[in-house]
């Protein structure tokens, strides 16, 4: 580690043409950090390299998450049979620039990374158990028509609107266009009342997305079974609680919910499903 | 347009800036400014280059400094992606030359308004390097002051100079008074931001600067509007300093539109708080009739109302 490199490399990894999937902590359902975890776990990959969080995060104190003291953190892990490396980090507070570039360095330099995938959770006004298709946004025309055949809905135009800010993905994926690394930002949706909860069921689309386009051959019993878990937990409370059951079947009929019932749903929804976790 | 990066002559200067033309500049003085209340200082600069019709000289580059504003996507592609910008223009003009810098956005560690620690010095001196490379005789910056006035009145500039040299002169301006000059103050403050910060950095560095602060009225310090009517007293100041004719005309037209957007805010107010804030009327500028001051209570209970209308905003810039 140094000053211009601040990623602590305990093992360079001997990988070729490989693929980097970066994913965020603080990410909608709990997204990044379900599909990381998963392929770390599935894929047995490990950890070989870890950011000084100094100059990225404020480090005045912790925070306190669910009772727990957190502290910033940014990893990579790799699996070198699947030539696929892997980030999950917090987004950092300060020095964008040089977090993002310190990344690509890395990726570029030491594991010879050649396409970009970062994943983020999109809020989705559908119910969590109606069909949603997958968006992508790539740096490059070529990476674009890849993504294409594998379904992906592509023909989106975006500005970012007044008083917003582009996400960290885009950046990520502008810096790497800088530097001709294909990236693409592989938008997942998010039913709104699973924002603060866990989604399985997106995190099992993203595993399946990434499953066919780098052929990773990698299980999602697991998560099968968690989708299945949550079902049951949300099938007992729409029979507990009427109202709960009614937004839902509203939604799966397609119609909308005034904010009062979003609200409501919102709150219920990530109440109990939390105190059943 | 042709892009020349000045070398980098040593470790310090020079490196996060690009110069898109070397003109043979005379001693210019150098007008900076930055986003605060009211955006007093920034809408004075930008109006004066404008005024100049002052062409692109540069620019700091955003990297170290911004989180970009705006990503555009075209048909799921990453097209362009855009930085706050820190830009520098010039104008040659018969008796001065000048340049004009406007920064988009001050640079902040925790994206907070007003710069501060390392990136805002690294700034500070960006901004001081291109000063020294063309000779500037002198910087001005501008932002706004918080005072007790009330917005029907001609808000005055209160001026802060690096040097004490530059007092006498700062006397010699109309409309502008020294901080020892103002009631309560005896000749202390802080000026937040690097409008403040450039005039300290300008010091260090042995160039003459000089602050320029327009007062806002405090109940409009957390306002989401704009404050032109305190931009203009800055330019009146800055076009008689720098010797240059500025057309006020579009300047007062802001300054009506303005003014009839606070107006109808005004009205709004509970006719026990309009009758404290027009106690500001008579107190304003004349010393002699600050026999009843508006209290800290007072002042209290008129900003929690003026927060119900406005957006409560941040302190001093």
């Amino acid at each position: 580690m140094n000053k211009e490199q601040p990623f602590k490399i305990y093992k360079k990894p001997s990988i070729q043409n490989g693929s980097l999937i970066v994913a965020w902590s603080e990410d909608a359902g709990a997204l990044g950090i379900s599909v990381i975890d998963h392929l770390i776990h599935k894929l047995g990959a490990e950890e070989f390299a870890e950011l000084d969080p100094s100059g990225f995060f404020s480090l005045h104190g912790v925070s306190v998450v669910n009772d727990v003291a957190r502290f910033p953190q940014c990893k990579l892990y790799c699996c070198e049979q699947k030539n696929l490396v892997l980030l999950l980090s917090n987004p950092p507070q300060s020095n964008w620039y040089k977090f993002l570039n310190a990344i690509l360095t890395i990726a570029e330099n030491d594991c010879q990374v050649r396409t970009i995938y970062t994943i983020g959770g999109m809020i989705s006004l559908a119910a969590h158990t109606q069909s949603s298709k997958l968006l992508a946004t790539a740096n490059s025309a070529e990476l674009k028509n890849t993504l294409q055949q594998y379904g992906l809905t592509r023909t989106m135009d975006y500005e970012t609107p007044q008083g917003q800010r582009p996400t960290l993905s885009s950046y990520l994926m502008w810096l790497a266009q800088r530097r001709g690394i294909a990236a693409a930002t592989l938008w997942v949706p998010i039913s709104f009342y699973l924002v603060n909860i866990e989604d399985p069921r997106a995190c099992r689309k993203a595993i399946e997305f990434f499953d066919r386009i780098l052929g990773l051959a990698v299980n999602t019993t697991d998560i099968t079974n968690k989708i299945a878990v949550q079902d049951q937990k949300i099938a007992e409370i729409k029979q507990q609680l009427p109202e709960i059951a009614e937004s839902i079947q509203k939604l799966e009929d397609n119609m909308g919910l005034d904010e009062e019932e979003s609200e409501h749903l919102i709150k219920r929804m990530s109440e109990l499903l939390r105190k059943t976790t | 347009m042709v892009r020349i990066e000045i070398a980098k002559r040593t470790e310090r200067i020079y490196v996060g800036i690009k110069l898109y033309r070397e003109p043979p500049l005379e001693h210019p003085d150098l007008i900076a400014s930055w986003p605060g209340i009211g955006n007093i200082g920034l809408i004075a600069a930008d109006i004066l280059r404008g005024q100049l019709e002052a062409e692109e000289l540069g620019e700091i580059e955003p990297w170290d400094f911004f989180y970009p504003k705006k990503v555009r996507i075209r048909d799921g592609e990453l097209k362009d992606m855009e930085f706050p910008a820190s830009t520098f223009y010039f104008k040659r003009t018969a008796l001065r030359d000048i340049i004009v810098f406007l920064g988009e956005e001050q640079p902040s560690d925790d994206r907070g308004m007003y710069a501060e620690g390392k990136k805002a010095y690294k700034m500070a001196n960006l901004v001081l390097d291109v000063a020294e490379h063309f000779g500037c005789r002198r910087i001005y910056t501008s932002g706004a002051a918080v005072a007790p006035v009330h917005h029907t009145m001609t808000p005055r500039v209160w001026a802060v100079p690096n040097t004490e040299k530059l007092i006498s002169e700062i006397k010699t301006y109309r409309n502008t008074v020294l901080m020892s000059e103002i009631e309560g103050r005896d000749g202390q403050g802080m000026i937040t931001g690097l409008n403040g910060l450039l005039l300290g950095v300008a010091r260090k560095r042995g160039i003459d600067a000089i602050c320029l602060m327009g007062e806002i009225p405090i109940y409009l310090e957390g306002s989401p509007f704009a404050y032109p009517k305190a931009s203009r007293s800055i330019i009146n100041v800055l076009s008689a300093a720098l010797n240059i004719d500025i057309d006020c005309d579009q300047t007062n037209r802001f300054v009506e539109r303005s003014e009839r957007e606070i107006n109808d805010l005004y009205e709004k107010l509970p006719t026990e708080i309009k009758d404290q804030l027009d106690r500001l009327k008579h107190i304003g500028h004349d010393e002699s009739k600050q026999s009843e001051p508006i209290t800290e209570d007072d002042k209290q209970r008129i900003l929690e109302d003026i927060d119900k209308l406005f957006k409560k905003g941040t302190k001093e810039d």
